[in-house]
């Protein structure tokens, strides 16, 4: 194989290499990439209401029978 | 709030299976999976006992201790829920759980592990609430409704308490007291 083709082989192969760890980036995957020890690292719950609360509360009291 | 728990009541229980029934139809959960189910001992013999054993949404889970990408979560209510955006399917919090209540489908023909399945105390997940996205993933959310879990609702003996831990810990204390003790409570 020519020296010459060898060179533009190598070079493409970096490029390829350096465009497949670009596209490692945390906001391209949509999921975290980098796990800290007991951290939850998704998306937030959404918490209850109040009513929704209270409502489980007399549900829970109603099991008394 | 408190944290909800569940709670079951040995002498009530009457090993109907309705709380598996109830939550494997209302979460259509997968084939092969039991998110609940009722343990027996010494099934036909005097002293015979049944508990109905899901996943105890524990204060200091050990399923959350071991799991690599952290994909656990307390929510305000204390339930202990998981996100299967991040799960692997790694099966450590099988190992790790007291209840061996993780499941996890077969994901292929080979017996590779899909996205682990548990109880979510009936609470969905993190997806908008009672959206289909939610229920594919999680099952129904009938806590964003303020009812609780379904199996401790259609409990015809009410064996199985759910709720918050002062509430179904004050009514059991109740129905210890007004049984009598030494009568296996």
């Amino acid at each position: 194989m020519p020296p010459a083709l060898t060179t533009v082989l190598k070079i493409a192969a970096l490029a390829a290499m350096a465009a497949g760890l670009a596209s490692c980036r945390d906001h391209e995957q949509g999921r975290p990439l980098h796990y800290e020890q007991g951290t939850y690292g998704g998306k937030a719950d959404t918490p209850l209401t109040e009513e929704q609360q209270r409502a489980l509360r007399l549900r829970g009291r109603m099991q008394g029978m | 709030m408190a944290r909800m728990k569940f709670l079951y009541d040995a002498e009530r229980c009457i090993e109907c299976n309705t709380c598996v029934t109830a939550c494997k139809n209302e979460n259509e959960v997968p084939w092969g999976i039991n998110r609940r189910r009722v343990v027996t001992i010494q099934d036909g013999q005097p002293g015979e006992r049944s508990i109905s054993v899901a996943c105890m949404h524990c204060s200091d889970a050990s399923c959350m201790a071991v799991y690599p990408v952290v994909c656990f979560y307390h929510t305000e209510e204390g339930v202990v829920l998981h996100s299967k955006d991040l799960c692997i399917g790694c099966g450590y919090c099988f190992y790790a759980c007291l209840f061996g209540m993780p499941q996890y489908p077969r994901a292929g023909n080979f017996g590779s592990r899909g996205k682990m399945d548990k109880c979510t105390f009936c609470g969905g997940g993190l997806e908008e609430d009672n959206s289909a996205a939610e229920f594919q993933k999680y099952g129904c959310n009938w806590l964003a409704d303020g009812k609780l879990p379904l199996c401790a609702q259609m409990c015809s003996t009410r064996a199985l308490l759910a709720g918050d831990g002062d509430v179904v810990s004050a009514i059991y204390r109740e129905r210890v007291v007004t049984r009598g003790f030494g009568s296996g409570a």
